[in-house]
């Protein structure tokens, strides 16, 4: 009875797999089809010409996909280093609910709505259309979320470890780069990974305030499949897929929802 | 890296003000310049009286009500969805969600932004999708008129099928660590050893732990899916739209005279954003009973 038990919940967790597994699999294949009439359950003909290296497809996503990454990267380090050192000065302080109640505000707000009542402002300062406005765009919300996770380093432990280096006589920037930023790597890790991710995939900040003049992968994707054209699409949404697939390969903590993970949509 | 002081120098407040700044400033701004497009107040050339056109459209007309009513109705059933098969799957299949398979493959669905999640529905719940294709390999229709509309539909069932499959592995996987955290198994084991049943644990502990303990996480993850934006765009009907597509409509539309409308909207929205987040803040800050 126990066995049988064991053995349906076994088969239960392995149907599970296939069935979150089974949309990206469509998706690889979709990237890959050249014609897939309606009834067919496989492709009829194959066309792989965006994944041959120096194509003209190819280096068109390539190129793309280079920008959305430097993006990323400048928000998520910008969010970063401004985050930790705010939720230094956030631990010392005695009420630090509202202050963390505050960094989750931009979560609640919409992007869209928030890129929209923004965005005549910014093309006032000449800040819509290029990429700086839209890091200034992305930043609040990765900057709130990183304070949120660096927040939950300042335990007294490591505290006390600071205090500790002190009475031995370090100094406060001894203090930060030997105990605190060795101690912190892994968060911080964890950190610029979440934030990079949410300006990744980000789509109503960049189709706002990018004004048609910044090209990412989240847009490339939403431009093909309007054109109708979906292996050009599913290609796209594949690479936009691969960092943090890949990070689930390597390292699955970097994935790990904190208590306040963003949602995607 | 100055600020690391362990000494009496007051504690961080330049980085304080920052936060108080960027995070507060930046959405009170939205909020200004909302109200401020709405009745015109920025509008070039200037204008010696300001227009109401775009609130009294909105109180007058059933539009901001009927999309915000929709987009309320159809987060409610997609939370309730993911809510309820979240802890289906906690309850059934416990440990055997941290495996080294499947513990791996439930967070793939969290690294999906809403495009991709979008384009994924299309392929597979589409008249033509797979799922059609699986329907007509195994005879249940001969056409694909005849597979169930569940794209583009005005009842909202893609949006609600996509988001429920977007934010369902979140759930679990947060369930899983507050169970883990708050020892789920050791006080069922204490009920047991008290008289009792299985369903007992789950019904008069561990639902009730769980979901108070997410309180906070769920009502976020509802005001996010409240505003999505990515999915209702891309497989949404015409008409009824979510409240995020209504808004971009009437402002980045071609109609100009929309705009105060579309301002109106946004900025009434925002107001019932921030009145939610205070509401949450304050529960959040009072000491648990």
């Amino acid at each position: 009875m126990k066995f049988m038990r064991s053995a349906s919940k076994q088969l239960f967790a392995t149907l599970l797999v296939v069935v979150i597994s089974l949309p990206f699999v469509l998706l690889v294949l979709l990237s890959m089809a050249r014609s897939w009439r309606y009834p067919a359950l496989w492709p009829q003909s194959w066309q792989s010409t965006q994944w041959t290296v120096f194509q003209d497809e190819w280096q068109t996503l390539a190129l793309i996909a280079l920008r959305s990454l430097a993006l990323a990267v400048s928000v998520a380090t910008l969010a970063t280093v401004a985050g930790f050192f705010t939720s230094h000065g956030l631990a010392r302080q005695r009420q630090q609910g509202p202050w963390l109640a505050l960094a989750l505000l931009p979560f609640a707000v919409p992007p869209l709505v928030y890129g929209l009542c923004l965005g005549q402002g910014f093309a006032a300062l000449a800040f819509s259309g290029h990429y700086g406005g839209v890091v200034l765009a992305q930043w609040p919300c990765a900057y709130g979320y990183a304070v949120l996770i660096c927040h939950g380093y300042w335990t007294p432990h490591h505290h006390a470890l600071g205090e500790l280096a002190a009475g031995l006589g370090a100094r406060p920037t001894q203090i930060g780069w030997r105990v605190h930023l060795p101690l912190a790597r892994g968060l911080l890790g964890v950190c610029l990974f979440q934030t990079a991710l949410m300006s990744w995939f980000d789509f109503a900040l960049v189709r706002v305030i990018g004004a048609g003049r910044v090209q990412t992968l989240t847009l490339t994707v939403f431009d093909y499949l309007a054109a109708g054209d979906v292996r050009q699409a599913a290609s796209a949404a594949l690479l936009l897929l691969a960092p943090p697939a890949l990070a689930l390969l390597i390292a699955p903590r970097l994935l790990r929802p904190a208590p306040w993970w963003r949602p995607s949509p | 890296m100055r600020a690391f002081s362990a000494n009496k120098v007051p504690p961080g407040t330049a980085w304080l003000t920052l936060l108080l700044l960027v995070c507060g400033g930046s959405v009170a701004l939205a909020l200004g310049l909302a109200l401020a497009h709405s009745v015109g107040a920025l509008s070039w050339p200037p204008v010696s009286t300001l227009d109401g056109s775009g609130w009294r459209a909105l109180f007058a007309g059933p539009q901001f009500w009927q999309t915000l009513g929709y987009s309320m109705g159809l987060t409610t059933i997609t939370v309730l969805l993911a809510l309820s098969i979240a802890l289906a799957l906690v309850i059934a299949l416990g440990a055997r969600l941290r495996g080294p398979l499947l513990g791996r493959v439930l967070f793939l669905p969290l690294a999906v932004p809403g495009v991709v999640a979008a384009l994924m529905a299309a392929s597979l719940l589409g008249d033509s999708g797979y799922l059609s294709r699986l329907a007509f390999s195994l005879d249940w229709v001969t056409t694909p008129a005849e597979f169930p509309t569940l794209i583009f539909d005005a009842s909202g069932r893609g949006i609600v099928l996509t988001h429920v499959a977007m934010v369902t592995p979140f759930f679990v996987v947060l369930f899983d660590r507050l169970a883990e955290q708050t020892r789920l198994p050791l006080l069922f084991q204490q009920a047991q050893a008290l008289g009792a049943t299985p369903g007992h644990c789950w019904r008069r502990i561990g639902m009730p732990l769980l979901l108070t303990q997410a309180r906070a996480v769920i009502a976020v993850y509802s005001l996010a899916l409240l505003g999505a934006y990515d999915v209702p765009l891309l497989i949404g009907a015409a008409q009824p739209t979510m409240i995020a597509v209504t808004i971009q409509r009437a402002i980045g539309g071609y109609d100009l005279a929309q705009r105060p409308l579309g301002y109106a909207m946004a900025s009434l929205y925002l107001i019932v954003i921030v009145l939610a987040w205070v509401v949450l803040a304050w529960r959040r800050a009072r000491p648990a009973p």
